[in-house]
């Protein structure tokens, strides 16, 4: 692993939830909703027509644009941390009141937008890259391949 | 985050445990979403119904439910609750648990938890409607609800002010009166910011659900999910409480949107496109075809088969026109044997209906009148089901997600009437 103070982050956004982890992103290209989109007993996405349907979140670095749906998304953040399948941290394109809710009650470490000079984590991550988020700074670095 | 003098006396333990640590989570929920104060809530609706799972881990500890839903270090016993409260659905249906697979254990545990949450203050209105049954906001209200299609009605046909909030966070104002100032609640984040304009005439009440699932979905698409849209060319007369009850909650379900507003219709657009759209000159207009209605019904109607096995009503809960027209199409006929009709209402709605003719009306043609839950969160569905017609998108969306192998007819009220009578889908 490299010293990340020596490395620029590749995104900097805002701290929602503080803390640092790091692990292997799962950047989900559309937006999702909990309840009725990841089931919390076998941490996968169950959504209709969802393009990341069947992946599971456990223990990944999730991303995703924003929260939708069912105003149950907050419970069922806070059933994936009771049953060990919660994501390890997330990195928000668009916080809203259920994402926000979602991450405290889940004590997820969480960046949200706007990031600096407009970029788009969707684009910026892709699924399998190893990375480092540290939440408390609000910022994400790329780990260099063992 | 600012805090009021009263509120610092709040975090400082001077009015009691349950004030201080509902205060403290509300603080960490505001950082989360960058509010800079709480605000006063005049009508909270929350749920005090929690999965089977939790319920038998907690089983008669409140205090430690209270903890865990507000992610505290200490139990948490409450006191009289002063705010307007009412409940969501639950997850069990009291007259028909037995047939809904719910043991006698876990109805115990549920009436234990209604039982002492009323004497809290909590009122079980047990719906996803509390806007059909007395938790009716005035304009401009700060309100703390959970339930997406709720808030979406509160914040655009009543003028509410409001977030959709979750079972944590209206805990939470339930305590304390408040919740973060953020979002809904501040004036200028209600300013439209795309167009959708109608060049069509929609005739059924299931047309609006597909309208407001296409608008959803197209504002994912666009990438604007988050950003408030208006509808123009909307009939006036159209604009009838339950159009607009199924439109905000498919809209609620494929996109995410929490307010939407309706030219010259709802009550803060009333005073002209320039005074309610952000930059009239700048914003994106999408005009709605006929062929995008069409299209949604198609996405919502998976079944080839016509053969129907299941039909569900009363997504988001049905209310008493909608009931009466269910009963006028049933007199004097019968639902087939090999198809179920469930209808689900709130309490005070069945109440009603059973006691002024139009339930029974429906119980003798064979429905199933059922209160206080929804199936898309029993997660039940009867053994030999495999094709389910319903008027709602919203109930298609989740009952599909959680059983993948069903497959589906979306239609009218009167198709899904006809299906149950005649046990084949001929609508659209």
């Amino acid at each position: 692993m490299l010293d990340k103070n020596e490395q620029i982050p590749i995104l900097k956004g805002r701290c929602v939830v503080k803390g640092v982890r790091t692990g292997t992103a799962l950047v989900l290209t559309r937006s999702i909703s909990a309840f009725g989109g990841i089931d919390p007993f076998t941490s996968k996405i169950i959504e209709s027509r969802h393009p990341q349907k069947g992946e599971s979140v456990k223990r990944k670095i999730l991303i995703f644009p924003h929260g939708k749906g069912s105003s149950g998304f907050s419970l069922y953040f806070h059933m994936l941390r009771l049953t060990g399948n919660a994501p390890r941290a997330m990195i928000i394109e668009k916080i809203n009141s259920l994402t926000a809710l979602a991450a405290v009650v889940s004590e997820i470490p969480t960046i949200g937008g706007p990031f600096e000079e407009n970029k788009n984590p969707i684009e910026t991550i892709q699924t399998g890259d190893k990375i480092l988020v540290d939440a408390t700074k609000g910022c994400v670095f790329r780990l260099a391949e063992e | 985050m600012f805090l009021t003098k009263e509120e610092e006396k709040v975090l400082n333990g001077e009015y009691g445990i349950p004030r201080q640590e509902a205060l403290k989570f509300l603080i960490k929920y505001g950082e989360a979403l960058g509010a800079e104060r709480l605000v006063s809530v005049q009508s909270v609706h929350t749920a005090m119904a929690v999965p089977e799972q939790f319920a038998k881990m907690i089983r008669g500890n409140y205090p430690l439910l209270n903890q865990v839903l507000l992610c505290s270090k200490r139990q948490i016993e409450l006191g009289q609750l002063e705010v307007f409260t009412t409940t969501h659905v639950c997850n069990i249906e009291p007259y028909y648990y037995e047939y809904f697979g719910v043991s006698e254990e876990v109805m115990q545990a549920n009436r234990e938890i209604r039982a002492h949450y009323t004497k809290k203050g909590i009122i079980f209105t047990s719906t996803c409607t509390p806007y059909l049954v007395g938790n009716i906001p005035v304009r401009g209200n700060h309100i703390a609800w959970m339930e997406s299609s709720a808030v979406v009605y509160a914040n655009s046909v009543i003028g509410a002010l409001g977030n959709i909030e979750g079972i944590e966070s209206t805990l939470a104002a339930a305590i304390t009166g408040k919740i973060p100032y953020a979002g809904f609640h501040i004036p200028e984040n209600r300013k439209a910011k795309v167009i959708f304009h109608l060049d069509i005439i929609l005739e059924k009440q299931s047309d609006f659900d597909a309208l407001g699932y296409f608008i959803g979905e197209e504002l994912e698409n666009m990438g604007m999910s988050l950003d408030v849209p208006i509808i123009t060319g909307f009939k006036q007369g159209q604009a009838t409480q339950d159009n607009l009850k199924g439109m905000g909650a498919a809209m609620a379900t494929s996109g995410a949107v929490q307010l939407y507003h309706i030219d010259q219709v709802t009550p803060e657009a009333r005073s002209g496109l320039e005074n309610i759209v952000e930059d009239l000159g700048k914003t994106e207009k999408i005009v709605v075809k006929m062929e995008d209605i069409k299209r949604t019904y198609d996405i919502l109607s998976t079944a080839t088969d016509p053969k129907v096995d299941l039909v569900i009503l009363g997504c988001p809960h049905f209310s008493l026109n909608q009931l009466k027209e269910v009963a006028l199409l049933l007199e004097g006929k019968r639902i087939r044997d090999d198809v179920i009709l469930w209808i689900f209402l709130p309490a005070g709605l069945k109440e009603l209906a059973l006691a002024r003719g139009f339930g029974k009306m429906i119980e003798k043609a064979g429905g199933m009148l059922m209160m206080d839950t929804c199936p898309a969160l029993m997660q039940f569905k009867p053994e030999n089901v495999k094709i389910v017609a319903s008027n709602s998108a919203k109930q298609i969306h989740y009952f599909s997600a959680e059983f993948p192998e069903i497959r589906t007819w979306f239609g009218s009220v009167r198709d899904c009437i006809n299906a149950a009578i005649s046990g084949k889908w001929g609508g659209n």
